[in-house]
């Protein structure tokens, strides 16, 4: 092989990593590496006078070897504005999860949340992991309107 | 004279590895034999004044060849460090668990664990098992704050 051909080598495999290296996105660090987790979720009547909001089971997805530093839920009240945690969930501190793979389905609440009768929500759902520097919006619903309780007016009355 | 000191160096030598190996082993004995058992939880508003703990389903890791004597669940209060027993398990005196395997995974509380809306907690998981001579922290979440107004 000549040195004009071993030059011209070099230079292509240079010229290739060079390519390569600037074709690379940008560090991950500081982007968002959680990604996005829907969210589903409704609003139903108790008692005559309580309303709860339900959420569906839902799965939070982790950037690949990424650890869950925490999420919200936090409900929206078309209207005013006004935002409420109505869930706040930390992980073990030692030893986070996932403790395998890249997702984690956290376990439905007993009692469900707590809303306010007649008034509309939309649901947001708030997660860090350990490669994100801030938290992120990983999901949101749509607006959903709680029941007035009305059925409590409506029940037929019985008079002896 | 030379060979003699190099026998007493050999001699102060074997008895300090003797000794250090001695304390070891005795020290590996009294260690923990319960593992590591992660615990995750949250804090919800399930009405207007009524908050609610929640923990996930979580696994205690037991040493091989033991039984589970207790788990206890441990709320602490951030600011006061108050630590309240929000759960206090015991096992069958006569047949613990597991049955078999080393790990037990107990099953949800229907209703979750009161809390008080707008403070914040730390969740601590504690266990024992029949081969540890203490009751151990296994896990520990991160801090929790309980919302504290229904939205």
């Amino acid at each position: 092989m000549s040195w004009k051909c071993v030059r011209s080598l070099i230079l292509i495999f240079l010229v290739s990593i060079l390519t390569v290296g600037l074709g690379r996105p940008p560090a991950a660090r500081g982007a968002v590496n959680f990604l996005p987790s829907p969210i589903q979720a409704g609003c139903y009547l108790t008692k005559h006078d309580q309303c709860k909001i339900h959420v569906d089971p839902f799965t939070l997805n982790l950037t690949p070897g990424e650890k869950l530093v925490y999420f919200q839920l936090i409900a929206t009240r078309i209207g005013s504005g006004n935002q409420q945690v109505i869930y706040d969930f930390r992980p073990d501190q030692s030893n986070p999860v996932p403790s395998t793979g890249n997702t984690y389905t956290p376990s439905m609440v007993a009692k469900d949340f707590a809303a306010a009768c007649g008034q509309i929500y939309i649901l947001n759902l708030w997660g860090q992991d350990t490669g994100d520097t801030t938290p992120n919006n990983l999901g949101n619903t749509e607006q959903f309107t709680c029941p007035t309780g009305s059925y409590f007016i409506n029940m037929p009355m019985i008079n002896k | 004279m030379k060979s003699r000191l190099l026998f007493l160096i050999g001699l102060f030598l074997v008895i300090a590895a003797a000794f250090f190996l001695y304390n070891r082993s005795n020290r590996v004995s009294a260690e923990v034999e319960i593992y590591a058992s992660p615990i995750q939880a949250g804090c919800y508003i399930a009405a207007s004044n009524d908050c609610r703990l929640h923990v996930d389903p979580f696994t205690i890791n037991l040493a091989t060849d033991s039984k589970l004597v207790l788990f206890k669940l441990i709320s602490i209060e951030t600011g006061s460090g108050t630590q309240r027993l929000i759960y206090d398990f015991r096992p069958d005196q006569s047949n613990p668990v597991p049955p078999i395997g080393n790990t037990y995974s107990p099953s949800l509380v229907t209703q979750d664990f009161a809390a008080t809306c707008g403070l914040k907690y730390e969740i601590s998981l504690q266990g024992q098992d029949s081969l540890d001579p203490y009751i151990y922290n296994l896990g520990l979440t991160g801090e929790i704050t309980c919302p504290s107004t229904t939205p």
